[in-house]
């Protein structure tokens, strides 16, 4: 014979097993919980954490674009679309001279069409390398010299490592150095100098007209950090008065990290709400399910008591039924939360369209403990108020009925 | 000696007089029949015999202890140790097989031993339908693994209702031949029957009427 022997596990099992799609139905629903309840804390956890590293290592108080590319500006930053918006590069300069601004940097956005290394067009940044003060803090290794002609530095979901070389409009740059991952539209770009990036600009010329070829005292943005003790809105203000005339708009970043503050709060809001919905359904579900087979199974444990089982063990034999399930749901939802969140992280980043950063080992532990923590007890409760009254019924009158 | 004493035991539902003063004394290794007609009192008697209920009044005595006043908890061990139940719908779990059906009454009364459980079955003559589910089993084979599940923790005692009600001729027949060779091994049997065939393949019968005890008939020796 090759019976198991009989335990309460192994006697919840074989029940479970004479019910599958019972059981599949049970499982599925609590995996549906541990994948809302794990997934979409992850999901939380990494734009709480891109917002975070966000608004930490942002650099410029004020960003200066062309009068309507507000919007523009933060796609190519949050999310990194592709975006060409120009005005003069004399701007760099005026600005500069205003009340209060302490530094400014101009940046050059170039969209490329496929490059190699890509299967999607690529935001390419052009920066000044001695004045910048946004890209070069990012650096996973620090260069030893200022970014050269030729010279390239990759965003972190970038596949390319330094000393390799890329090639854009079929000129072949070199990798010389990579960024931390910033959860950001910065890890989906690529950042040169200005000259390099005007050589892009003509080298797209041969597939098409590129404002910047014609032209190339154009940029795109100008970085500004203001003086100590100046109100950021009024040195906004400052610029705008001087040269609004000249299509200059500012952007205050604060204003534009609290407004990603504001989405992502009602996103969480949402994620947990629904996490708090499922989590009642799941257990009013198995409730009514447990209720309606229970007290189907009143003969089957009749029997149990006429052969001695005593209370508590009935007690345990449904609480291990009900375990097993939460065990198999909590075990498989989770799995495929992590599944999905995990190596798809870029894309559902881009479907957010806001900073994504994912948390720490650490923290996808605690938040996944926590995740099985929930969606287990989901089970043993809906199962408890029955598991307590099944043991004190009649025995000979549940072992009679339906004779 | 007796196995069992029931002393002008009662038992009142409400205002119903289920049993009244019943007193009955079985003899160790005796096989005794329990008649009566419906609401005569002969669930009442299994419920209370098999420590499934307690009296209104009166004592039990089982194997020389009163269990009367015992808790549900204390029935519960008595049941386990020292009856082996057996009923007219076999009651069968039905997702174990038959060896499986016997092996649980071992793991609620101590453990589980395979080699023992399909002896018990080889002894009802089922030692090659072991594996066999109940739906796989006829009533009379289902009927004989409820009975080797009620002797695999060596019972004092053998409380069957109506252990042939379910069962054709030949069944009945093979079921009847088992009770004789427990009987012939000295197994108190207590056998609740509407059959008077059944009945007179026991030595005595009692005849149960409105609760009370009518008559008791002593059967062929």
């Amino acid at each position: 014979m090759d019976n198991k022997p009989l335990t309460t596990v192994n006697l919840s099992v074989k029940n479970l097993k004479r019910n599958p799609f019972r059981t599949a139905g049970l499982i599925f629903l609590v995996s549906l919980f541990a994948f809302t309840l794990f997934g979409g804390t992850v999901l939380s956890k990494s734009l709480e954490n891109g917002m975070n590293n966000l608004s930490k290592r942002m650099g410029a108080d004020i960003l200066a674009v062309p009068y309507g590319y507000e919007a523009d500006i933060q796609s190519a930053l949050l999310r990194g679309e592709p975006s060409t918006f120009y005005f003069d590069a004399g701007i760099t300069e005026k600005v500069k001279g205003v009340e209060g601004v302490k530094d400014v940097s101009p940046q050059l956005y170039i969209a490329t069409l496929n490059a190699g290394c890509c299967a999607y067009p690529l935001q390419l940044i052009g920066f000044e390398p001695k004045t910048d003060f946004i890209i070069q803090p990012w650096l996973t290794n620090s260069l030893d010299h200022l970014l050269g002609d030729g010279e390239i530095v990759v965003g972190n979901s970038i596949n390319a490592e330094a000393g390799q070389k890329l090639k854009f409009f079929d000129r072949t740059f070199l990798v010389v150095a990579r960024l931390d991952k910033t959860g950001m539209g910065f890890d989906t770009s690529v950042f040169m100098n200005l000259s390099t990036a005007n050589q892009v600009a003509r080298d797209s010329e041969r597939l098409k007209a590129h404002p910047v070829a014609e032209n190339e005292n154009l940029i795109s943005s100008v970085m500004i950090k203001i003086e100590n003790g100046y109100d950021v809105k009024d040195v906004a203000n400052n610029i705008l008065q001087a040269y609004a005339k000249e299509s200059v708009h500012v952007v205050v970043t604060k204003n534009m990290l609290s407004d990603i503050s504001g989405n992502l709060r009602g996103l969480t809001a949402y994620i947990y709400i629904l996490a708090g919905v499922l989590w009642v359904l799941a257990v009013s579900v198995l409730l009514v399910v447990f209720s309606v087979t229970l007290n189907g199974r009143k003969r089957e444990f009749g029997i149990f008591r006429t052969l001695g089982a005593p209370r508590n063990k009935l007690v345990k034999l449904i609480l291990c039924e009900s375990s097993l399930i939460s065990l198999f749901g909590t075990v498989a939802g989770i799995v495929a939360a992590a599944l999905v969140v995990f190596p798809f992280s870029t894309y559902i980043a881009s479907l957010v369209g806001l900073p994504y950063l994912q948390p720490s080992y650490a923290t996808v532990f605690v938040v996944a403990a926590m995740s099985f923590l929930l969606s287990f007890l989901a089970g043993p409760l809906a199962s408890a108020y029955f598991a307590i009254k099944i043991g004190g019924f009649e025995i000979y009158t549940v072992m009679r009925e339906n004779e | 000696m007796n196995i069992l004493e029931l002393k002008d035991i009662s038992k009142i539902y409400g205002s119903v007089k289920a049993l009244q003063n019943i007193n009955l004394q079985v003899s160790q290794g005796e096989w005794l029949a329990i008649m009566g007609p419906s609401g005569s009192g002969k669930s009442t008697m299994i419920n209370i015999i098999g420590c499934m209920d307690k009296p209104s009044n009166g004592s039990v005595i089982l194997d020389g202890a009163n269990i009367s006043k015992e808790s549900a908890k204390s029935l519960t061990n008595v049941r386990r140790d020292k009856i082996g139940l057996i009923f007219q719908q076999f009651h069968m779990i039905n997702y174990l097989t038959a060896l499986e059906n016997v092996m649980v009454a071992q793991y609620y009364h101590s453990m589980p031993d395979e080699k023992e459980a399909l002896q018990a079955l080889e002894r009802v003559g089922l030692g090659d339908r072991a594996k066999h589910l109940p739906s796989q089993l006829s009533g009379g084979e289902q009927q004989r693994v409820c009975i080797a599940r009620a002797l695999i923790n060596y019972p004092k005692l053998i409380l069957a209702d109506e252990p042939t009600g379910n069962l054709d001729e030949t069944n009945e027949g093979i079921v009847l031949d088992i009770f004789k060779q427990l009987h012939k091994e000295g197994i108190t049997i207590i056998v609740v029957t509407h059959d008077p065939e059944v009945a007179e393949e026991a030595q005595r019968t009692v005849v149960l009427e409105h609760g009370r005890v009518a008559r008791i008939v002593p059967n062929k020796e």
